[in-house]
């Protein structure tokens, strides 16, 4: 596997080489917007560097809103359909490679093998996936302390490192490398590798927390005080969850009109007080302090029980983006780094 | 500024002592330099977490409706955040005497994205001060002075109303009035329906501008109700459409123009401009200004015999 550079002037050249072989999936820059995944038209200019806030992949692989039947009983005659997603060869361009290890924890929901989303499983299979490393790491990112970050590197096709004036390209699968050795690309240099090691490292150490290596499965604690203290202040709208690259509740509604009807998934999160709330009344997070404890624990504790990967991948969007200053990595510190240094102590 | 926190935190201090209120809301150090938070403090020690600085931008009235349904809260609160709390009262949502406001002048708070999208690195940033009119940003690095043109919020920039209407205690000085600056209200036309069509296209339906919002109290919002089914709760530009358009109806003479939804918003819809606009119009046909405390009923709740009637007004 030999790894290459693309000179940015030659971005050109290197997205007609994939178009001919791919639908390129690429976050494109939108006015007062963060960046969204799509499906790139010829007359897009996708935002490659990754350094400025974008949407997640997930809207792309997960849309927001999906038709999954639609049913037509005009003339009283009934037809039913579903509207799959075409399987078509894909590459995925400049996720963040906490958002591409962030498809993992989707990719156990819903490709698990008792139920394979076939909607998901459309878009995902056959996807090539290359994660972009920026020039300067976002002030919010704390991947390195939710895992190791090196494991992530099998969870992607390849890596683009921005070292300025090019892209590194780093090939971590068999199909990244064959897509690599045959793409219009330079061949890198002993300082370019240099470059990429040392942006590697900044990757690796940015924004480490003291929890950082702790066993946060074993610590949370369902009684912990902090619960409370979260839900006080959490105004309770769904932000953290919807532009979390890795959270995938949905909900499933029916719309008639006239004589059609049709099912759509839309996005639902544990912090909406109807979540939870059954047909008779009953909702067992009547308050917001469960909803505030099942975020975290569904991330940090009951995902990694049932599928051995951690639900966050430190992103950093929440911890940027909630309204009232909610920041995870403060509450995983308070809830499991101060009580093994309080037990340490006695 | 250092000596407005002190201030700040000897009222709440006193006001917890002699058991005038059991909690005072007001802002606590943010999980990084350039955020604050909103705290809850219950005990006198505690008030030394309260502070006061350029990143206090929370309007804090959106937990009234919670905290002070059963007893007497304490609230720090800028001029903005106290015309919220006189459309809570005026709409009786909180009662007066179950609300202490130590109220604050203020000449405005930043807008954090503006300051990342200037050269500011956000992760060297330790402090953040007003110096004058512009705002001192320490970093590792040194000390960087940022325009407040460039680091103020878009609302504080033409803000009128610095000091406290109502309070029960006032701390620090009023500020004096920004120049008249006005912001510009966009006529009805066909690029009007393209710009909001392409602001509701991004919207995701996190209800972060409803829920951030004082005066969205609602106990289950019109949207969220299955019988009858006003909106879909699919994130097209439609469906988005209803949803905002509706609740801009619905804050019509009660929006203050506080900014929140706008500063939430995680995909920059300036929901803020459509409420100002019909606040405009409140103010050119009925002489109602949001938030006055000398308005005796909210706007749609008081009729005149002179009111000019919406479906016979011509522009």
């Amino acid at each position: 596997m030999k790894d290459r550079v693309l000179l940015k002037d030659k971005t050109g050249d290197f997205l007609g080489f994939l178009a001919e072989r791919f639908e390129i999936v690429a976050p494109v820059e939108r006015a007062d917007a963060p960046a969204e995944f799509k499906e790139l038209a010829e007359s897009d200019v996708p935002a490659l560097d990754g350094s400025k806030p974008m949407m997640t992949p997930k809207d792309y692989l997960l849309p927001r809103h999906e038709v999954l039947v639609k049913i037509d009983m005009a003339g009283g005659e009934t037809k039913v359909e579903t509207p799959l997603p075409e399987e078509k060869p894909r590459v995925m361009l400049c996720a963040w490679l906490a958002d591409a290890q962030a498809i993992q924890v989707l990719d156990r929901v819903f490709l698990d093998r008792k139920f394979v989303d076939p909607y998901y499983s459309c878009r995902r299979e056959n996807l090539v996936l290359f994660a972009v490393i920026p020039a300067e790491m976002r002030w919010s990112w704390f991947s390195g302390s939710v895992d190791d970050v090196e494991t992530w590197k099998s969870s992607v096709d390849g890596l683009m490192y921005d070292l300025g004036d090019r892209f590194y390209i780093e090939s971590t699968s068999e199909k990244g490398a064959e897509l690599i050795a045959s793409a219009p690309l330079s061949e890198a240099s002993e300082t370019d590798t240099a470059a990429k090691n040392k942006l590697w490292d900044a990757f690796k150490n940015t924004g480490l927390q003291p929890f950082a290596g702790k066993a946060l499965y074993e610590n949370l604690a369902w009684d912990d005080p902090i619960w409370e203290e979260m839900a006080q202040k959490c105004i309770a709208c769904g932000m953290c969850s919807f532009m979390c690259p890795s959270c995938s509740c949905f909900d499933i509604q029916d719309e008639t009109c006239g004589h059609c009807v049709e099912r759509y998934r839309c996005r639902d999160t544990c912090q909406f007080e109807d979540f939870t709330l059954m047909g008779h009344g009953h909702n067992p997070r009547a308050t917001q302090l469960p909803r505030s404890r099942q975020r975290l624990l569904h991330k940090f504790k009951y995902q990694h029980e049932q599928f051995g990967v951690v639900g966050c991948t430190g992103c950093g969007r929440c911890v940027e983006l909630c309204p009232v200053n909610i920041d995870i990595r403060e509450a995983l510190n308070r809830t499991c780094v101060e009580p093994m240094e309080q037990k340490a102590e006695a | 500024m250092a000596e407005i926190q002190d201030k700040i935190r000897e009222e709440a201090k006193k006001a917890l002592e002699s058991g005038e209120v059991g909690v005072v809301i007001g802002w606590g150090a943010g999980s990084v330099p350039f955020k604050t938070t909103p705290v809850f403090i219950d005990k006198p020690q505690d008030a030394d977490k309260l502070v006061w600085n350029p990143a206090c931008t929370n309007n804090l009235a959106v937990y009234l409706t919670r905290w002070a349904r059963d007893g007497k809260v304490g609230i720090v609160a800028k001029p903005c955040d106290i015309r919220s709390i006189v459309t809570l009262i005026r709409e009786k949502q909180v009662k007066r005497e179950n609300v202490f406001i130590i109220g604050l002048g203020c000449g405005g708070v930043v807008d954090t994205g503006l300051m990342e999208a200037g050269d500011v690195r956000m992760r060297e940033i330790t402090s953040l001060q007003w110096d004058g009119d512009d705002l001192m940003v320490t970093t590792e690095a040194g000390a960087v002075k940022v325009p407040a043109a460039q680091a103020l919020r878009e609302q504080c920039k033409v803000c009128h109303d610095r000091s406290p209407a109502i309070s029960d205690v006032s701390v620090g000085d009023a500020v004096a009035p920004s120049e008249d600056l006005k912001i510009e209200i966009p006529g009805l036309s066909e690029d009007r329906q393209k710009y909001w069509q392409e602001q509701f296209a991004k919207c995701i339906r996190c209800y972060a501008c409803r829920q951030v919002c004082p005066a969205c109290y609602c106990e289950t919002c019109f949207c969220d109700r299955i019988e009858p089914k006003w909106t879909a709760k699919k994130a097209t530009t439609d469906e988005a459409w209803m949803f905002h358009a509706t609740r801009a109806m619905h804050l019509v003479g009660r929006c203050i123009g506080c900014g929140e939804c706008e500063r939430v918003c995680p995909v920059g819809i300036p929901a803020v401009e459509l409420a100002r606009e019909l606040n405009a119009v409140a103010k050119e046909r009925y002489d109602f200004e949001p938030g006055d405390p000398e308005a005796e009923k909210p706007l749609l709740g008081a009729y005149k015999e002179n009111d000019v009637d919406p479906a016979h007004h011509s522009e």
